[in-house]
């Protein structure tokens, strides 16, 4: 075979060559990939105010729309309030301290409902990604549970289990398990084939492969997917809150809601919205940012984030 | 990266500009609508309850389409106040029976929106409990069922527990009537304050007693349980169709005062339609002895609930009911009736 001998003397003569540049070519590559890090005070600062001042900014924005359409008497009172109508609602609730009843309900069931999503799905996502007939079996309910709103499971979470603690769980693990097991399963598929062929060569057994490469290779798709299952768990807390509502459960967010619609109290009802909001949206950035963060500077891909 | 910045520095100038400008609201007054003669739509609002008996006899007995003639009545069906009041509020509903609690209610989050025309049931209201429960005091540490959050049994019963300071002590929820029905069969719940008929039904059904009377708290036990609202726009341009519909509550009341036997089929017929089945002759026999049918929204009594809910802790101001009322279409069908006008108390003036 006197074409394959000719392919593997070019093979040598271009590892020879690697030979000889050796580590500084390396270094070099390296400090080619590697993004550049902003430098100085004054850039970080100004990467800091573009970060910090562009939202308010657009915050400010909304807010004066708000204030002007209201000032328009644009629509009645009772359908629109003020700003600061709002605001004392947010303050008088602080300020009685029900503020922490209604956050404490609300927050340490998405908690709760979250860890056990975690607990269920990670092990499903492991099986759908490696286990082709799981896959086939469940793999498209899994993907299609993911579209279906989980809002939709309350009726029948209140007729299993009656106006209690289980319902809302129930409601909260379907709607954050798919996401979970999804982003497991995206991370794991869109694992570069070089790396366990990589692992394979440097003599990993299946243990080591799934702990070297599987987990750290995967990790951004799961924590995508994390994320994801947050939002969807915290979402349908809030449905589920909201409809299947009774004092026993005690008065979360959702709960808190309902009241401002029963009592057609305009500015409870956008107070209520405003907190949801907030712990959503706090939740997103003391948590998944700075994890993301971490994660993908790991990987060199700070720019991104 | 200057420019950017000068930008939106002066955007949010700007923008904190308007805010400033924009503290005070325009006049929002809808300026005088016009009387537009007789409507194309009446949206009415009622409950399956026994206290809108006047509701259901008219509807059944078609005594408000005999007097609203061109006019297309679409009866909407409520199963509780506060839910009645959010499509009142939103301009979904021209008309309504609706308790005294949310119609207090809609004035103070609304105020004008709507316009108190005309009363329809006073009674029918009683807290129930099971039957080793003597006192009110026996019901600390157990739990109390209402309709809804804000409804006008919801009010009675946590204005009762400020006075004798078991707020906290006893535990209110809110539950659909069925549910408590239900509940309290199972023992989950040892009391409710229900309307007619479902305090009957807890009763008759599921062996509760009377531990109170709402009628034991007013004087003269007469206290207007459910009222006829109707939105303020409507009733200035359609003055005559509001009139009509008070002519035929009034139709409704007198048919249940001349033909009671008549007035309970009345009621029980349209209570299968709405809910599918209708009560035994037991229960509507007993909810009817609770309830008087009259037009007169007893308006005296409105001031000290408007207090209620205050005490309550449902609201924090009292709600100023100062031309809340209208009686004009009312007194006028009365007065053709050769009947004596009702008590305004005052609610009809500014």
């Amino acid at each position: 075979m006197p074409r394959h001998d000719s392919d593997v003397s070019t093979v040598d003569t271009a590892s020879t060559v690697d030979a000889v540049n050796s580590d500084a070519a390396v270094e070099g590559l390296d400090r080619l990939d590697t993004p550049v890090a902003p430098s100085g005070r004054g850039l970080r600062r100004r990467r800091l105010a573009r970060s910090v001042l562009a939202p308010i900014g657009a915050i400010v924005l909304i807010i004066a729309i708000w204030q002007s359409l209201w000032a328009a008497a644009f629509w009645p009172e009772y359908q629109l309030p003020a700003p600061l109508d709002v605001w004392r609602q947010i303050l008088e609730v602080t300020e009685s301290g029900e503020v922490w009843t209604l956050l404490w309900t609300s927050v340490h069931r998405a908690v709760i409902g979250f860890a056990i999503a975690l607990v269920v799905a990670t092990p499903l996502g492991l099986l759908l990604a490696k286990v082709p007939l799981v896959r086939a079996a469940i793999g498209p309910l899994i993907s299609g549970l993911q579209s279906l709103p989980s809002v939709a499971w309350v009726p029948a979470a209140v007729l299993w289990f009656g106006l209690t603690d289980a319902a809302i769980y129930t409601v909260v693990l379907l709607g954050a398990v798919p996401s979970i097991a999804n982003g497991l399963v995206a991370g794991i598929d869109h694992i570069p084939p070089i790396l366990p062929r990589v692992g394979k060569v440097l003599g990993a057994n299946k243990l080591q492969a799934a702990r070297h490469i599987l987990l750290p290779a995967a990790l951004p798709g799961y924590l995508a997917g994390l994320k994801q299952g947050w939002a969807f768990s915290w979402r349908s807390l809030m449905a589920a809150e909201l409809i299947a509502t009774s004092p026993q459960l005690g008065v979360g967010l959702g709960q808190y809601l309902d009241n401002g619609k029963n009592l057609s109290d305009m500015s409870m009802v956008m107070a209520g919205i405003g907190l949801i909001f907030l712990v959503g949206v706090g939740i997103e950035l003391a948590v998944f940012r700075p994890l993301e963060r971490a994660v993908l500077r790991a990987r060199g891909l700070s720019g991104a984030v | 990266m200057i420019t950017r910045r000068r930008a939106l520095a002066a955007l949010t100038a700007l923008a904190t500009a308007a805010a400033v400008a924009a503290c005070s609201r325009a006049d929002s007054s809808t300026g005088d609508a016009q009387d537009k003669g007789p409507a194309a739509e009446l949206r009415l609002g009622y409950f399956p309850n026994v206290t809108h008996a006047s509701a259901l006899i008219g509807l059944e007995k078609g005594l408000f389409a005999k007097h609203l003639g061109n006019t297309k009545l679409v009866p909407t069906k409520f199963n509780d106040g506060p839910t009645e009041v959010t499509a009142f509020l939103g301009g979904s509903l021209d008309a309504g029976f609706i308790g005294s609690g949310p119609a207090i209610n809609a004035e103070a989050r609304g105020a004008g929106v709507v316009k108190l025309v005309a009363g329809a049931t006073s009674g029918g209201a009683q807290l129930v409990v099971r039957p080793d429960v003597t006192k009110l005091e026996d019901l600390i540490g157990k739990t109390v069922v209402t309709p809804q959050l804000g409804n006008t049994q919801d009010v009675a019963l946590k204005k009762l527990l400020a006075e004798k300071d078991l707020t906290g002590k006893v535990q209110v929820t809110n539950r659909e009537n069925a549910q408590t029905l239900d509940a309290f069969h199972k023992g989950e719940i040892q009391a409710a304050w229900l309307p007619e008929p479902w305090s009957t039904r807890l009763i008759l059904e599921a062996g509760a007693k009377v531990l109170l009377d709402e009628k034991e708290l007013w004087p003269g036990g007469r206290f207007p349980t459910t009222v006829l609202l109707v939105r303020t726009e409507y009733l200035k341009e359609h003055p005559e169709t509001v009139r009509k519909l008070v002519q035929g509550l009034l139709d409704a009341n007198e048919y249940a005062r001349t033909d009671t036997a008549g007035a309970k089929t009345a009621v029980n017929k349209q209570l299968e339609t709405l809910t599918g089945k209708g009560l035994s002759q037991a229960t509507i026999d007993r909810a009817f002895t609770t309830i008087e049918l009259t037009a007169d929204p007893i308006a005296a009594q409105f001031p000290q609930l408007a207090k209620d809910a205050v005490r309550a802790g449902l609201t924090t101001k009292e709600t100023q009911l100062a031309g809340f009322a209208d009686f004009t279409a009312l007194n006028a069908v009365l007065q053709g009736n050769g009947r004596p006008p009702v008590d305004t108390a005052g609610l009809d003036k500014k």
